[in-house]
Formats: C-alpha cells, sequence, structure tokens
C-alpha cells in the first residue's frame, strides 16, 4: 500500500493532550468537535493548517504521556495520513496502529515542513520531497499491515478471530 | 486492595509468563521474572476473545545494581535517584532488565517498588532475575507450571548503566514533575500538611514496618495529617497482627481501608485544601492528583513521609533510622 501527503512539522516534547486539546478532555466531546479544535491552545488557527492527508512528522517520544485513544481518532478524523517521528511513547504506537493510523520511527531530522512523503508499507521505503531524501524503516509484519488497513483492532479480530 | 498488589499477592503472576493490565503500572509484575505491560481495555476484550495480542519487541536496557542500601536509604530511593538520572520517559518503549549483586540483596516487596515506579520512565517492561527470594515469594501462591526466565549470555543491550546502591541517599521529587527530584537534606524544612503512605509504589508491608518504625511511641506533628492506605486486605491484616496499626494509629495516623487511596485522590474526604502541602510516598505528582490543583505534591518513601510527618516538615529519615538493625526485613 502506498501511502502520500505533505509533511505537517510537529516539534518535540508534544504529546497528544496538547496535539488534541486537553481542556475538552473531560467534557465526553465527540471526536468531530476535537477535530475542529486540534491543537487550538498553541495556534487558535491550527485546526484550519492539517489537510486531509498530511502526514504528521513529530521528534521524539511522540505521543506522550497521553493514554487515550482519542487522539489517534482525531487524527484519523481529519484524515492524517500516516505520522513519523524519531520515536513514539508505546501507548500512543499501540493506540495508532490498533486505530489504522499507519506509524513509523525514523530519523525525521530532514524532513521539512510541506515536503511530500510517500510511504510504501510494503518495503518500508519513504521517499522525502520526490527523492531529496529516502529513508528505509522496516516494513511491518503483513499481519500489522492487515490490522491498520482494518482500521479497528476488535473489528479486525472479528474478523481474524485466530490472528491470520 | 490495588489490583496490581493483588496480582503480585495471589499468584497471577508468574515467571516466564507474559502478563498485561490495563494500567501502567501493571509494569510492577515483572519483579516476578514476566513480562509485564500495561495495554488498552480494547486489547483486553481482544485477549478475552482470542487469548492473544500483538506486541512490538522492545529494545532493553540493562540496569546493574551494586552495593546495599545504606540505613533509610529504600527501593523508593533507587528508583528516584534513577528517574533523576534518565528523566521522565527517559526509557521510553525499552524493556529494563535489572541485574546485579545489589539487585539480590533487596527483598520482594523492594523489587516489586523498582518495577513499579519504571512506568514513570516509559518503559515498556521491567524484567527482574529469579532467584531464591522469588522462589519463597512464589511458594503457596502460584498455581501451575512456571519456568524462570534469564538472559542469553550473548544478549544484546542497547545500554547498560549501573548504580551503586551503597552511595545513594534518600531523594524526593519535586512539584509538578516525577524528574524534578532532589536530595531530601536539601528539599528539607518545607511544612508538610499531607503525608501520604500507600500506593501501588509503596503500600507493602514493609513500608508499613518501616514507618512505624519511625513513628513508635511518637506523635505525628500538629497540623499534619498522616493517612495510610495498607496496598491490600492481606497486608492490612498482616500489618494488624504485627501491632503496625496500632503503633500508627496510636501515632495519630489515619489508617484508612486497603485500596489506592490518596495516590490518585480516592480519598474524598481527604482532599487537601487550597495551598497545601503534600508528601506522597505514590509515583507521580502531577498537579492536581489528589483532587485540588492549588496544592503541591512531593514524592519520596515511606520513610521519608514517616519522618516528615513526625516534625511536620519534610525530613530526613536517616535522622531516626540510624542503624542496620532498625530497617531489618
Amino acid at each position: 500500500m502506498k501511502i502520500q501527503g505533505r509533511a505537517h512539522l510537529l516539534g518535540d516534547f508534544l504529546n497528544t493532550d496538547m496535539h488534541f486539546t486537553n481542556k475538552y478532555k473531560y467534557e465526553g466531546k465527540g471526536v468531530e468537535f476535537l477535530a475542529q479544535h486540534v491543537l487550538e491552545d498553541i495556534d487558535p488557527h491550527y485546526p484550519n493548517r492539517i489537510q486531509s492527508g498530511d502526514i504528521l512528522v513529530g521528534g521524539t517520544n511522540f505521543g506522550a504521556t497521553s493514554t487515550r485513544e482519542q487522539a489517534v481518532k482525531v487524527m484519523r478524523r481529519l484524515a492524517i495520513g500516516a505520522v513519523l517521528a524519531k520515536s513514539f511513547s508505546r501507548l500512543f504506537y499501540r493506540n495508532a496502529l490498533n486505530n489504522g493510523l499507519p506509524a513509523f520511527q525514523c530519523d525525521t531530522s530532514d524532513i521539512k515542513n510541506g515536503d511530500s512523503v510517500e510511504i510504501d508499507t510494503a518495503s518500508g521505503e519513504i521517499v522525502v520531497a520526490e527523492g531529496r531524501q529516502i529513508i528505509q524503516v522496516r516494513p511491518l509484519p503483513p499481519l500489522l499491515q492487515a490490522l491498520v488497513s482494518s482500521g479497528e483492532l476488535l473489528s479486525f479480530v472479528k474478523a481474524h478471530p485466530d490472528w491470520r | 486492595g490495588i489490583c496490581h498488589n493483588l496480582m503480585t499477592e495471589r499468584g497471577h503472576a508468574a515467571p516466564g509468563k507474559l502478563v498485561v493490565g490495563t494500567d501502567s503500572h501493571s509494569i510492577t509484575y515483572g519483579a516476578l521474572n514476566c513480562f509485564a505491560t500495561g495495554i488498552e481495555s480494547s486489547e483486553l476484550v481482544a485477549i478475552l476473545v482470542t487469548s492473544r495480542l500483538w506486541f512490538r519487541v522492545p529494545e532493553t536496557i540493562r540496569i546493574e545494581l551494586k552495593g546495599t542500601l545504606q540505613p533509610g536509604v529504600t527501593a523508593k530511593d533507587i528508583t528516584l535517584h534513577v528517574i533523576e538520572r534518565l528523566g521522565e520517559d527517559g526509557i521510553a518503549y525499552r524493556a529494563i532488565e535489572y541485574s546485579g549483586d545489589g539487585l539480590a540483596t533487596l527483598e520482594m516487596d523492594a523489587r516489586f517498588t523498582l518495577c513499579n515506579h519504571a512506568a514513570e520512565l516509559g518503559a515498556k517492561a521491567a524484567v527482574m532475575p529469579y532467584d531464591d527470594k522469588t522462589e519463597a515469594w512464589l511458594a503457596g501462591r502460584v498455581r501451575g507450571p512456571h519456568d524462570s526466565v534469564s538472559a542469553d549470555p550473548e544478549a544484546l543491550y542497547e545500554k547498560t548503566m549501573e548504580f551503586n546502591l551503597s552511595s545513594l541517599d534518600p531523594r524526593i521529587s519535586l512539584p509538578s514533575k516525577i524528574d524534578q527530584v532532589a536530595p531530601v537534606s536539601e528539599a528539607g524544612g518545607k511544612n508538610v500538611d499531607m503525608a501520604f503512605i500507600g500506593s501501588c509504589t509503596n503500600g507493602r508491608l514493609d513500608d508499613l514496618e518501616t514507618a512505624a518504625k519511625i513513628l513508635a511511641g511518637k506523635r505525628v506533628a500538629d497540623g499534619t495529617r498522616l493517612l495510610v492506605n495498607p496496598g491490600t486486605r492481606a497486608v492490612y491484616l498482616q500489618a494488624l497482627e504485627a501491632g503496625i496499626i496500632r503503633t500508627l494509629t496510636e501515632a495519630g495516623a489515619l489508617v484508612l481501608p486497603a485500596g489506592c487511596g490518596s495516590c490518585v485522590g480516592m480519598n474524598r474526604q481527604y482532599v487537601p485544601a487550597n495551598g497545601e502541602v503534600i508528601l506522597s510516598s505514590a509515583n507521580r505528582n502531577l498537579q492536581g492528583r489528589l483532587g485540588n490543583p492549588n496544592a503541591d505534591i512531593y514524592v519520596a518513601s515511606p520513610a521519608t513521609v514517616a519522618a516528615s510527618a513526625l516534625t511536620g516538615r519534610i525530613t530526613d529519615p536517616r535522622e531516626f533510622l540510624t542503624g542496620a538493625s532498625e530497617l531489618k526485613q
């Protein structure tokens, strides 16, 4: 499967509470509402700057301190194509793969905001800015590629109760 | 009682097993020579239905412990030293493998504390070796077969780190980040309004025992409330048998039922007031954790908490625990 999108850079130390508006966390707001308010604590105009298909690019420990699936669900609602980061917090990584958001760990230092990013999930090859940089990641095993494609862990498990 | 303490008390975690729980402090069980980690509720449902789950195998960091803890210095002080050195989430998504002669000197209660607090390092799991202390703990608790595991001689580690237990001193985590750690001796003097002993980090028998040693025959300072939540009903009853509950009560401590209690603000009748200072033996000090964002939370060992409850100010427990015999297990 090929994922294509525009790189949208987030910095180091951004955790999903900040990403997706901590102040609404306990109000039981739906994913629709949260998507409209994404990152507004940083920049009130942020919700308008993320475009469908964007590839989020983060630094170290991306997704830290958030144990909630909401952040990933909001990213999916915004049709974010994938997340690239130097490293992920273990909870965010699992939430991503369990909720259909492809996530890849790689050195993102040389990716610039707005670069085109093309990810071949079968080979693990990531082409940045039409070839200015090629990053090779270890592709997910086919089982996990299928999990991510299914979009949701429990749907996947219902369809494949023996994990095949 | 607290789920994590029950998991290890009742033999649900055993050597060689892959154990999960829907809380980050499930990492505690690794002290029993298993791979234990926290997962989400939906993942637990997947396991209930299929008995399986996918995992990314983490890189391993080896932490070697040497020497022995000096009087007044406890397992919680080890964890605070490690967190200070590595930072919050400093070992994110790695497995920790503890080893060393120093580890062998630690009793199981201390080992549970060590593995428990690794959650704040962002670790995936914290695995300890199997030895005679592990075996003694498991006797009578675990049903069914289990096989201990140990590292292959040629195992690869991302990094190896060493901590010399003999050189450690009591530490305290300052509000409101767990890795803002200072020596207790330097943070001393601050008035403590509420002191808490308990939690999955430090609500075990040795923690209550240590507090009782410090408070025996003495009284908690005026103006300081000392709350104690034993980790489980079994620990509560053992403490009752041993006279610990009496000692704490006579000293003026409020001994509450077994459970998470004030660690995470569950003692709703004891939410701190505005401007109060809390000294807790739990694992996190995020603003508002005890139910009032206008109260500062410090985190330290039960020994430090008990000593501070006695004087009414943050106090180095070594003032009251001077001889090795006082910390005899």
